[in-house]
Formats: structure tokens, sequence, C-alpha cells
């Protein structure tokens, strides 16, 4: 009953066009008020404490590193050496696009930062080249996919801490990174296919020699990823301080080094990072008391016990759980779609003896490609955007990326080694 | 009246705006202070973390209170497409109501809890945890009065301005 109410009318609430974090603050007041027992104050207690983890810290961090670096000049320097690298071959600038977005997933944690940087710059420039603008949009969209795959990651750090034990968030960083590095290589093969099939062109051939060039004045912001994760991969730091020495550095490379950052732009956006970051936390903080409810409602239970008893094989909950969670993304953001499953599945998996990194990438890889199914998706929107086209016309060329997003996804599910080889040898586990 | 009410906002909301970017500021250089303190002093500080707790949970619920007034707050609005000019604006309203419905609650509960815990004490610093409690019905307070701005002011019914590219 109590698990009804709750996502029925979380369901509900969120067709009917309610903000998310107020659709599941309402289904839990409705929930709370419909049982004999719980007392209200429980919402504003869960609530607040929802919020309250020094780990989540650095969520403002890295959104704040970001937002510097994009101040800072970066952006440009990164299109120039992915199309040195790239734009030589047929479709040179749509495998920039791919290439470009590998590189800016590394700066920042979240795909809407990379498409809202990348898709300014990239898409009327493809469009000016005589690409398709639906053909751009959906291109640049599934590229950014790459953002919260490869690390830094907000979704992974949250997937980290609600999980604690088991899914060290340093694992799944470094888990991301071959997965993220599948999914460029799979999105440029679909591209360049589709590039030769339609004849696009290819931009201005960098001889090779220069190219050493182009790395050393990008080398500044592909720095970035490796002071990150060396200082935590080192032991020397924990994630949230390893993200305020990205802060530190961004600001340090903008005003310095492309010395392109003002101190009159470092006020409006320490304002509007506040801003993203209660963007996504007030949704975590109402969640926190959703999910308790949930869990004593003993629906988790239930599921994972259905989910069981289809199968033992590791490999076969793995791929039903796939389906599910691709349903799932097509309706939901992927932050309130794990809020509200992690503690349904991980349990599940973990009894089947599934590594819960492993998982992790899964799980959130799998959501992300909800990004770019509508009618949600929030990348398909920023991009059409930017190309000038309707949602239409970018849906009809998105489906040989989301074939290709989907294939990796099967190769990452199949086999766990290329989530958890890199995090074994670097971590030394 | 309509005046008053708007300008009150518009006061409520640059304060609210300048408390969010120093805390924003603050909470990276304590946590700076702290990795200082810690590696090169071998002396750390007790009181960071919660300090700095403290200071994100007021930016979270500050920060949800201008997002509602700027009609930012992210949702699913492929039904308000499929609605007719007329029906819309009612539909919207009927949001709106909801909204405030959740606010109510959450600032009556919050209330209590922030007056309950205000004899106790936690922590390095040794302080109640109402200095952190005491954000959400702040919140609420300032939803409240910007959904009296909505009713006086069409314009405040729109979304303004941008969030959310940086995340997720």
């Amino acid at each position: 009953m109590l698990a009804t109410i709750l996502i029925g009318l979380f369901f509900l609430f969120i067709i009917l066009a309610f903000p998310i974090a107020f659709a599941m603050g309402l289904a839990t007041v409705a929930a709370i008020a419909t049982h004999d027992t719980i007392p209200m104050t429980l919402l504003a207690q869960r609530t607040l404490v929802g919020a309250e983890s020094y780990a989540l810290l650095a969520i403002p961090f890295f959104i704040l590193a970001g937002n510097l670096m994009n101040g800072g000049g970066l952006t440009d320097q990164i299109v120039r050496l992915a199309m040195a690298m790239v734009g030589r071959f047929k479709g040179g600038l749509a495998l920039t696009s791919v290439l470009a977005a590998m590189i800016f997933s590394g700066l920042s944690g979240s795909a809407a930062a990379d498409a809202s940087a990348l898709g300014k710059v990239l898409i009327p420039t493809m469009k000016k080249q005589g690409y398709g603008g639906g053909f751009a949009a959906a291109l640049m969209a599934a590229a950014c996919v790459n953002g919260p795959i490869i690390p830094p990651s907000i979704p992974l750090v949250i997937y980290g801490l609600s999980v604690g034990k088991g899914a060290p968030i340093i694992d799944l960083f470094l888990g991301g990174i071959i997965p993220g590095i599948l999914l460029g290589i799979a999105l440029m093969i679909a591209a360049y296919i589709i590039s030769v099939k339609r004849n696009y062109p290819t931009t201005e051939k960098v001889p090779l020699r220069e190219i050493p060039r182009y790395i050393k004045n990008a080398s500044w912001g592909l720095f970035m990823p490796v002071i990150i994760l060396s200082g935590v991969v080192g032991g020397i730091v924990t994630v949230t301080e390893s993200a305020t020495i990205a802060v530190l550095y961004a600001a340090f490379v903008g005003f310095f080094i492309y010395k392109e950052l003002r101190l009159s732009q470092i006020w409006p956006i320490l304002v509007q990072t506040a801003l993203d970051t209660a963007l996504v936390m007030f949704i975590i903080a109402l969640s926190a008391g959703f999910g308790w409810l949930l869990a004593v409602s003993g629906l988790p239970k239930q599921l994972g016990a259905w989910i069981a008893s289809m199968s033992s094989n590791p490999l076969i909950i793995l791929m039903l759980i796939n389906v599910l969670l691709l349903i799932v993304g097509i309706f939901m953001e992927p932050l309130p779609a794990m809020l509200i499953l992690i503690p349904v599945l991980v349990p599940v998996v973990s009894a089947v003896g599934i590594d819960l990194v492993h998982f992790g990438l899964v799980m959130v890889f799998n959501l992300c490609i909800g990004l770019i199914t509508p009618p949600v998706g929030i990348l398909l929107y920023i991009c059409a955007k930017f190309a000038n086209v309707t949602l239409e016309e970018e849906s009809r060329e998105l489906t040989p990326f989301l074939i290709a997003s989907i294939v990796v996804l099967i190769i990452i599910t199949v086999f766990p080694s290329t989530v958890l080889w890199l995090p074994k040898v670097l971590l030394g586990k | 009246m309509t005046r008053i009410i708007v300008s009150l906002c518009n006061g409520v909301t640059s304060a609210a705006r300048f408390f969010l970017g120093s805390c924003i500021a603050a909470i990276v250089l304590i946590t700076l202070a702290a990795v200082w303190w810690r590696y090169i002093l071998d002396n750390p500080l007790s009181w960071i973390e919660q300090v700095s707790n403290m200071l994100f949970i007021w930016v979270v619920f500050i920060g949800a209170a201008v997002l509602y007034r700027q009609n930012l707050h992210i949702g699913v609005d492929v039904f308000l497409g499929m609605l007719n000019d007329q029906h819309r604006k009612i539909w919207k309203w009927v949001i709106e109501i909801g909204n405030l419905v959740f606010i109510v609650v959450l600032f009556i509960f919050s209330l209590k809890l922030t007056i309950d815990v205000l004899p106790n004490t936690a922590g390095a610093l040794d302080i109640s945890p109402a200095y952190y409690y005491a954000a959400s019905p702040v919140a609420c307070l300032m939803m409240m009065l910007y959904f009296i701005e909505k009713i006086v002011d069409p314009s405040r019914r729109l979304p303004e301005g941008e969030a959310g590219t940086g995340e997720f």
C-alpha cells in the first residue's frame, strides 16, 4: 500500500509536469499522511539529513571547476586539438565533436555542461560545413553521454555514496575510463560510416608532426583529470579535496595561462555554481525521505526476490536489469532514477556476486543513454536548440548512435573486466 | 501593493544570491585550508567538516528557493505541450498549488524539528543542529513569498535564466 501510493503518485505527478523534486516531496507527504504510525517530522528530518554529507561537497566543486574552465578559454584549445587529430578523415568535424566531448568529459562531471559548452561551438560549425542540422545535434548529444562516464562524474559520486561499502568513488572513476573510450570509438565509427555515405567534408589536414604543438596548447586542460585522479589514487587526498584542488587549478589556468578569465567573472560563476548545485541537491535531499519510505514498504525486497526467482545467473540478471533500466531511462532523468533504484537493485546484484563497481558503471551508463532518448532526454533539447532543429528532426538521426551506445553497454555488461581491470591495475587490488 | 511585493522579492533574492555566492566561496576556501593544515602543517582542523556541511545545506535550500522563483526546477513538460493555451494556464496553477502544499507542509514540520533540536548540541563545534535545520523553514518562507509574487506578477510565472547546464 505504502509503495503503491509512493510510486504511483510520484509517476503521476511527473507525467502531469510537476517539477521532479516537488513530485517526490508530494508523494512522500501523501504516503506519510495515509500511514498510521510514521510521523510527518520524518519528512523534514530525512530531507535535511539527505543533504548532509561531506562527500557530496565534491558536486559543487566539480561544477565550479567546470564553470571556471569554460570561462577560461580551454574549450577552444580542446576543439582545436581534436580537430588536428581526427579532422583529416571523412566527416572530420563529426569525429572532432566526439573526440572533443571525450576530452571535455575529463574536465567536467556532467553531460549537460559538456553539451552546452561544445554544442554552442561545434553544432553551428558543422551546419555551416554542410552537415544536416538533425545529424549534428543528434551526434553532439550522443557524444556528451560520455560526460558522466569518463571521470570526474557526478552520477558516479552519487552512486558511490548511496552504495557505500563495495563501491569506492575512486574505483568507479577509474572504472569509467575504458567504457568511456569504447563509447567514443563506437560513436566515431557510426559517424564515419554515415559521413562516407553522405560525403560529408574533411577539415584542414594538420601535418602529424604539428600535433604535439596542439597537445601542448591543450595540455593544461588535459592535465586536470590527472590531477583529480592521481591524488586520490595515491591515497593522498579524498575525492572532495581533490575536487577543490581541481577548482584551484582551473582558476590558475584561466587567470594565468590562458588569461581569458576575468576577476569580474568569478562572482557570477560562484552564484551560478550554487544554483546548479541546488538544482541537483534539492532532488537528492528529497529523495532521502522517499527512499527511506520505499525501504520501509518492503517493495525492494519483493522486487529483489522476484528478479532472483527468474534466474541465479549473474549475466542474465544483469541483462534483465539492463532492459528495466533502459525503459526507466526513457521516462526519467538518471539522478532520480538512480536514487530510487539503487536501494532496490544493489541487494539483488550483490546477492548473486556481481561486483558493485561493475554494476555502478552498467547502471550509470545505461541511465545516461536515457539522456538521448525522447521525450525527457535533456541532451536532445540542449543540442536541438543550438542546431535550430525540431526534436523530431534530431530524433530521426539518432538511431545509429543509440545502437552504438547500446552495443557498448552490452560489451561492458558481458565483460566486467572492461570496467574492473583499470582500477585493479592502478589501485593494486 | 504589487510593487511592494515585487520589490520585497527582489530584495530577498539579491540578498540570497549574495549569500549563495559567499557560501560557495567560503566552502572552497575552508576545504583548501583543511588540505593545507592536514598535509602541510600536519595539524588537522576538526571543525572544517561541520562548517562545510552547514554552509552546504544552506546553499541547497536557499538555492532551491531562488530556483523556485526563477521557475527553473526541472520537470517533464510533455503534458503541458499537449494542452491549449487556456488549459495550460489553468494546469500551471494546479501545479503551483500542489507545490505550495508541499512547501507549507515542509515549512511546518521542519520548523517544528528545528525548534525541537534547539537544546541539543553535536559535532566538533558543539553547536545545535538547529543551525543546519533552520535552512529549510527559511527557504520555505522565501518560496511562500515568491508564490504570492507569482499571483500578482504574471512575468514571474515564466522561467528566467538558466541552471543545470552544469549538472548531471
